[in-house]
């Protein structure tokens, strides 16, 4: 995927699709970038869970380079699996709807070209997830029912409802981009395309919204 | 004839006027009373004159007078018609005067005129001595400590050569209260004394002035001795300390737990340790009490209490054995985010601009790709 490719997917995504219907169906590049997404919130992951950590009992705390290790591996794993292969059945699923004519493979290629905002958005939650965590200090919480508590509590800092914030003004992004993709793979109006990709992503801010903030 | 009857008439004047004199030779000053006997300068006194007629016939008295150029006299004027004075007859005269004088004995001139036989004068000596009150610390407290009753122990003396009446000890100072709020000794005689304690608590570094009142006669004098009161711990005064302390941050309070020891040299009563304001002590551990301390001994403890800031104030609470209480505070750091601090921040205006930057660049790539044709 070149320098090209990429301002098309950004400034002119319609043509950027459009151009991939003329070309094999292939899912590397895709992979690729479902990768470096999932990377980027690695270590994200790794920068929360090497934090929070100290909330646990000393003895559980030494284990904490075991633990970052994890949730930068279970942060790749729940990429692909949430942000690849969920949306993509949901995508082709709803497409059908429409009598989308787009095979399942083209879906996953398109959904992952429209996962390419969410990497930005990665790179950025990653650093104010950085700046606050490591300016954060916490102290061992004996009663371990207390600790989801606590995490809750923390998790209504403003800096990190403005990252929430700024991930799902990406969704959107990813979502338009979507609209795109699914118009061209499965030969959808434009409303077609809109309905197939707005019901999830709406339902998924929704959800977001209501869990973080209790709307 | 009529050059003898002269004669005659002169000779029966001179010898009424020797009979007259001759009666006031017999009258004499019998007592001399002063009230005070000593004064002190600017004090007023009264001196009560007696006078006897030891003669057998009476005597006529013009006035009586009491004169000195140093002294005041204050009623200079009141017999300046006396009357006749019986055979074996005594009268008091009475003067007030004032010692606006330095120190020393003075003697006014009392004058008692007769009609027509001359007149006595009488010196009185008048002592004026400005001694005062002497007040003295007899024993105090090698230090104060704050909020510790101390006895502070006076010597009153009266160094005069006269009594002194109504003597009263009133002790003052600003932070520092007496549980007697004065002392009443009464009279002292000459070289006399008296001993007074008085029981202080101070809470501050003060002067405690102690106020001696006092009466000469009719006069008010005071008299006044400083105590200077320094705080400072006491040489062998407990001293519990915090040491070994931990804070935890557990679902919206806060457990400070750690080791109190007592450093000093005498056993700390009654030990209470618990957090102070702005910090809210909760349950379980509002109140660590950890009782008597012994020298050298430690003992840990266990508070919990709320806090919004980043340190509280850890208070330990002692008494000594005479029950004085003592209290020591201790800011321990928090150090953790609790519910309050984690959702306390406020957003930096770099993050504001950053989202403003975003949802403007956002915005417009998805406006400019869906108008784009």
């Amino acid at each position: 995927m070149g320098k090209n490719a990429l301002i098309d997917l950004i400034l002119d995504p319609q043509s950027f699709f459009a151009e991939k219907m003329t070309r094999e169906e292939s899912l590397k590049v895709p992979a690729l970038i479902l990768l470096a997404m999932g990377i980027v919130s690695g270590i994200g992951a790794a920068i929360v869970s090497s934090v929070t950590v100290q909330m646990l009992p000393p003895e559980a705390a030494s284990m904490g380079g075991l633990i970052a290790g994890i949730g930068f591996v279970a942060a790749i794993i729940s990429v692909f699996i949430l942000w690849w292969a969920i949306p993509s059945v949901l995508f082709f699923l709803l497409s059908r709807v429409f009598s989308g004519t787009g095979s399942i493979k083209r879906t996953f290629e398109f959904v992952a070209y429209g996962m390419i905002p969410q990497i930005a958005s990665g790179i950025i939650s990653t650093g104010i997830f950085y700046v606050y965590f490591t300016s954060l200090r916490l102290s061992p919480i004996t009663d371990p029912m207390l600790i989801a508590e606590e995490m809750e509590a923390i998790m209504q800092s403003p800096m990190l409802q403005m990252a929430t914030l700024i991930s799902l003004l990406f969704i959107l992004w990813s979502a338009s981009l979507w609209i795109f993709g699914m118009q061209e793979a499965h030969r959808l109006s434009r409303r077609n395309a809109a309905i197939t990709v707005g019901i999830p992503v709406a339902l998924y801010i929704i959800y977001t919204v209501v869990t973080f903030w209790g709307m | 004839m009529k050059r003898i009857a002269c004669i005659l008439l002169l000779l029966c004047c001179c010898a009424g006027i020797a009979a007259a004199q001759d009666s006031a030779a017999q009258v004499a000053v019998t007592t001399v009373v002063m009230d005070p006997g000593v004064l002190m300068r600017g004090d007023t006194a009264t001196v009560t004159v007696v006078v006897t007629n030891n003669g057998s016939t009476a005597v006529a008295i013009s006035r009586a007078v009491l004169i000195d150029s140093d002294l005041s006299v204050l009623n200079e004027n009141s017999y300046a018609s006396v009357g006749n004075l019986g055979a074996g007859n005594s009268m008091t005269f009475t003067f007030s005067i004032r010692a606006d004088v330095g120190d020393g004995i003075y003697y006014p001139k009392f004058y008692l005129d007769f009609r027509n036989a001359g007149s006595l004068r009488y010196r009185i000596p008048v002592k004026v001595d400005s001694t005062p009150l002497q007040v003295s610390v007899l024993s105090r407290p090698d230090s104060f400590q704050q909020d510790a009753k101390a006895t502070v122990t006076l010597k009153v003396g009266n160094p005069r050569q006269n009594e002194l009446n109504g003597i009263s000890i009133t002790p003052t100072g600003t932070g520092v209260t007496a549980v007697q709020t004065g002392y009443f000794v009464g009279n002292l005689a000459a070289d006399g004394s008296a001993t007074v304690s008085f029981d202080v608590t101070p809470t501050q570094s003060t002067d405690l002035v102690f106020t001696v009142s006092y009466r000469n006669g009719l006069n008010q004098h005071t008299s006044e001795v400083v105590v200077p009161i320094e705080l400072m711990s006491g040489k062998k005064q407990a001293e519990p300390l915090l040491n070994n302390i931990e804070a935890a941050s557990e679902g919206g309070y806060y457990r400070v737990t750690g080791d109190v020891t007592n450093a000093g040299l005498e056993t700390a009563y009654s030990v209470v340790i618990f957090a102070d304001s702005p910090a809210v002590p909760v349950d379980p551990f509002r109140v660590y009490v950890v009782g008597a301390l012994d020298p050298d001994d430690f003992s840990s403890f266990e508070v919990t209490f709320q806090a919004d800031q980043d340190s509280a104030p850890i208070v330990v609470q002692y008494k000594d054995v005479d029950g004085n209480l003592f209290s020591s505070t201790t800011a321990v750091k928090l150090g953790s985010a609790g519910a309050a601090d984690a959702s306390g921040d406020e957003l930096p205006i770099g993050m504001i601009a950053l989202a403003a930057v975003l949802v403007l660049a956002v915005g417009g790539i998805i406006a400019y790709t869906w108008k784009k044709k």
